[in-house]
């Protein structure tokens, strides 16, 4: 062979066998290597890595930081991954792509187990930890905050067309704007519900990156938002929130857990579910807010206010 | 061929959200184009008469502006000018000037010197030298600009829906939020058939400015790289 | 300026962690856009009417729109970087494919017929004289497919590809927070840049008889 020919071999096969072995790194990545320690009352482990995604908005990672960092602090190397929305999330666990992430309730139920009753919260969370067996999944058991859906609206809107209840906003909702983010439009406990359960029509709808929801609102472009219950906003933009009168939207709670894999929890000790515990019993409704409040509108970064909270909280 | 049939289902049932993205879609690329066309044109001439500084300036920031992405010159834009229409336009705006800029740039520099003097000799103004025989000579080019950028620009608008700004981008993100493909496909066909459209719109356009004569090979005469 | 340069010293893996990812699919995507449109391109040259059909496909993909072409293989591929990837490479054969055509279409007819004279069979004339003497434009259009997709692999976080498009996005603009977007912008350039210089290099290295390659 000439040595061009060697030459030229060489740039094509480079390429080649580069791309093979991405290949290979990139199936190899998606195996977590847990090194399973067998007691049970460990009080470290040794590095066990666990990979942990949040769903992108500032809630999300801040309860993912927490997690992350709370499980560092006794012998895990975490790795948090910012995921598009639940859905995603919920492909990516259960393809073994990552091992938790904190999720709603509400949203497990009609979003992700594809319900459309509205059952008390036991019969929720019971039938969550029931069909998540069934796909691999592990749900722990919720923290005491609910984020809820609610819609808000600015005083003047408020004012103007005597808003009081959702229904009241189905009737006005021909006149006004409303801001939300691109999954709730076609989410099913989302615009779809409000438009027919409520009779809701709005006049416009801005479609925003979820972290900009308020935007809109701020700039007087939209009128209403798509409200998250522990929102700071509602309380700084002052705004009101509109009564769920057909306890449709509302219907079921959304507390945050979070969802492991199964095959992933029966390999650690209890310090694991008891560390992961011990982070959602200091999620209070105010805690929450606060923290909420700090990376939204102080623009602090998710992962120094979890390290904070956890750091007052005696976790770290 | 089902997953399409479901789609179609999903617009039926929700004409308003897609119609008013369709829209929206639509009416972005209209504005970005309208005002991005005589900004780059102009831009263009004015480049072209003015010397081998501004030949290297205009090459150069061409080559940087094609490796910078699109997506991050858009977020850079929104960051900066905050959400809604207007703002999504201004970054649209700014990506749909510079290949515009460049064809009308390269297109009259390309005017054969010989031609524009023998029009200065029969005694036409710089002006009417321009208007009357740089310009139709440099159109199929200037065309072509427009074209790529009414691609790009259909493309881009689909990162509107991120920012108040509306457009088929918006069903589209959702559909792959909540994991519902036909919704996903009701947003994303309509965005491709707007840039084919465009396209072939465009396209015809400049085949019909093209002198017979100037006709390059299967009408690629430009084909700059995707950035959206 | 200040809190750009603050955010990036702060938040090194992240950034780091950004860049090695979207190293990875801009190189996959790259190494299989070759490996399959360069062979396609050698098969079709000559054959004038499979090629025109070819580059009429070819050309319809080129036009749509990213997060559409991506978005529309989620539902075979799903989420993650594999859409992106197949999409990437389905963007690639109107550049590659065509300049490969065009490129062997240029070896001097002499050249070949001295080859084949000297006994070399039509392979070996492929790979020892077309191949090289083709590559100033096939490398042309490798340098656009590489510049291109480091910018439009950014896309890609949207339908759950991380890389740089994550600091762009989920860091930046999904807070309307300027630091990482500004960073992402930069390092998606200069990556850009570097590897169309490495490129060029390699172009001169394989082929130094032809300089000035058209770019």
């Amino acid at each position: 062979m000439t040595r061009r020919v060697r030459m030229i071999a060489a740039g094509l096969s480079a390429p080649l066998i580069l791309s093979l072995a991405f290949l290979l790194a990139a199936c190899g990545g998606g195996e977590d290597t847990s090194a399973g320690t067998g007691t049970a009352t460990a009080a470290r482990v040794d590095g066990t890595p666990v990979n942990i995604a949040d769903k992108g908005f500032t809630e999300s990672q801040i309860v993912a930081q927490l997690y992350a960092q709370a499980l560092e602090a006794v012998g895990y190397t975490a790795r948090v991954t910012s995921l598009g929305g639940s859905e995603i999330a919920h492909a990516a666990i259960t393809k073994g792509e990552i091992d938790m992430y904190p999720e709603y309730t509400g949203t497990a139920y009609s979003v992700l187990l594809k319900k459309t009753d509205v059952p008390p919260p036991d019969e929720v969370n019971a039938t969550i930890v029931d069909e998540y067996a069934t796909q691999g999944l592990t749900a722990l058991p919720p923290a005491p905050y609910s984020n809820d859906n609610r819609v808000a609206c600015t005083k003047e809107t408020v004012d103007r067309y005597g808003l009081r209840t959702l229904s009241d906003l189905g009737a006005s909702s021909g006149e006004i704007t409303y801001s939300a983010n691109p999954e709730h439009l076609t989410r099913a406990d989302g615009l779809p519900l409000l438009e027919r359960t409520y009779g809701v029509t709005f006049k416009d709808v801005k479609s925003v990156a979820i972290n900009l929801r308020y935007r809109p609102v701020e700039d007087g472009q939209a009128q209403c938002v798509y409200a998250f219950g522990t929102d700071p906003q509602i309380a700084t933009l002052g705004l009101v929130v509109l009564e769920d009168d057909r306890q449709a939207f509302q219907g079921l709670p959304y507390q945050n857990f979070a969802v492991v894999r199964t095959d992933f929890l029966e390999k650690q000790p209890a310090l694991f579910a008891d560390t992961v515990a011990k982070v959602d019993a200091l999620l209070t409704d105010a805690a929450v807010r606060e923290l909420n409040g700090r990376v939204d509108l102080d623009k602090e970064d998710p992962e120094e206010v979890a390290r904070d909270f956890l750091r007052q909280n005696g976790l770290l | 061929m089902s997953l399409l049939a479901s789609a179609w289902d999903f617009y039926r049932a929700n004409r308003p959200l897609v119609e008013r993205a369709f829209w929206e879609h639509l009416r972005l690329t209209g504005a970005a184009l309208g005002l991005a066309a005589p900004t780059g044109v102009t831009l263009g001439i004015a480049a072209a008469k003015l010397g081998r500084r501004a030949a290297f300036a205009v090459v150069a920031i061409g080559s940087l502006g094609r490796a910078v992405p699109t997506f991050a010159v858009m977020a850079l834009a929104l960051t900066l000018a905050g959400i809604g229409f207007w703002p999504a336009v201004i970054g649209l705006y700014g990506l749909a000037v510079p290949p515009i800029l460049r064809n009308t740039f390269t297109g009259i520099r390309g005017v054969d010197p010989g031609t524009v003097e023998a029009a200065r000799g029969m005694g036409l103004t710089p002006a009417q030298v321009l208007a009357r025989v740089e310009l139709p000579v440099a159109l199929p080019l200037v065309s072509a600009g427009i074209r790529t950028a009414s691609v790009e620009v259909v493309a881009t608008a689909a990162l509107a829906g991120l920012v108040g700004a509306g457009g088929l981008g918006a069903v589209v993100i959702s559909g792959l939020q909540t994991g519902q493909d036909d919704v996903l496909l009701a947003g994303a066909v309509p965005i491709a058939l707007l840039a084919l459209a465009a396209q072939a719109l465009f396209g015809a356009a400049e085949r019909l400015v093209t002198p017979r004569g100037l006709r390059i090979g299967r009408g690629l005469a430009t084909h700059e790289g995707r950035t959206t | 300026m200040g809190e750009i340069w603050r955010w990036a010293r702060d938040h090194p893996d992240d950034i780091w962690a950004a860049t090695v990812q979207h190293a990875e699919i801009v190189l996959l995507a790259s190494a299989l856009s070759v490996a399959v449109w360069v062979p396609v391109g050698v098969l079709l040259r000559g054959r004038r009417i499979p090629f025109a059909t070819a580059m009429g496909a070819a050309g319809v993909m080129y036009t749509v729109p990213s997060l559409a072409l991506f978005a529309m293989l989620v539902p075979v591929l799903g989420i993650g970087r594999e859409p992106v990837i197949l999409g990437l490479v389905l963007y690639s054969p109107l550049l590659l494919v065509r300049n490969t055509v065009v490129g062997l279409q240029g070896v001097p007819r002499h050249v070949v017929e001295a080859a084949r004279g000297m006994g070399l069979t039509p392979r070996q004339v492929l790979l020892r004289v077309e191949l090289p003497l083709a590559l100033p434009s096939i490398m042309a259009a490798v340098r656009v497919v590489v510049v291109t997709t480091v910018g439009i692999a950014t896309i890609g976080v949207l339908v759950g590809a991380e890389g740089i498009g994550t600091l762009i996005y989920t860091d930046g603009l999904n807070r309307l927070f300027l630091p990482p977007v500004a960073v992402g912008a930069a390092l998606a350039t200069a990556m850009a840049l570097l590897l169309d210089a490495l490129l060029l290099g390699a172009e001169r290295i394989l082929a130094p008889w032809a300089q000035a390659a058209a770019a």
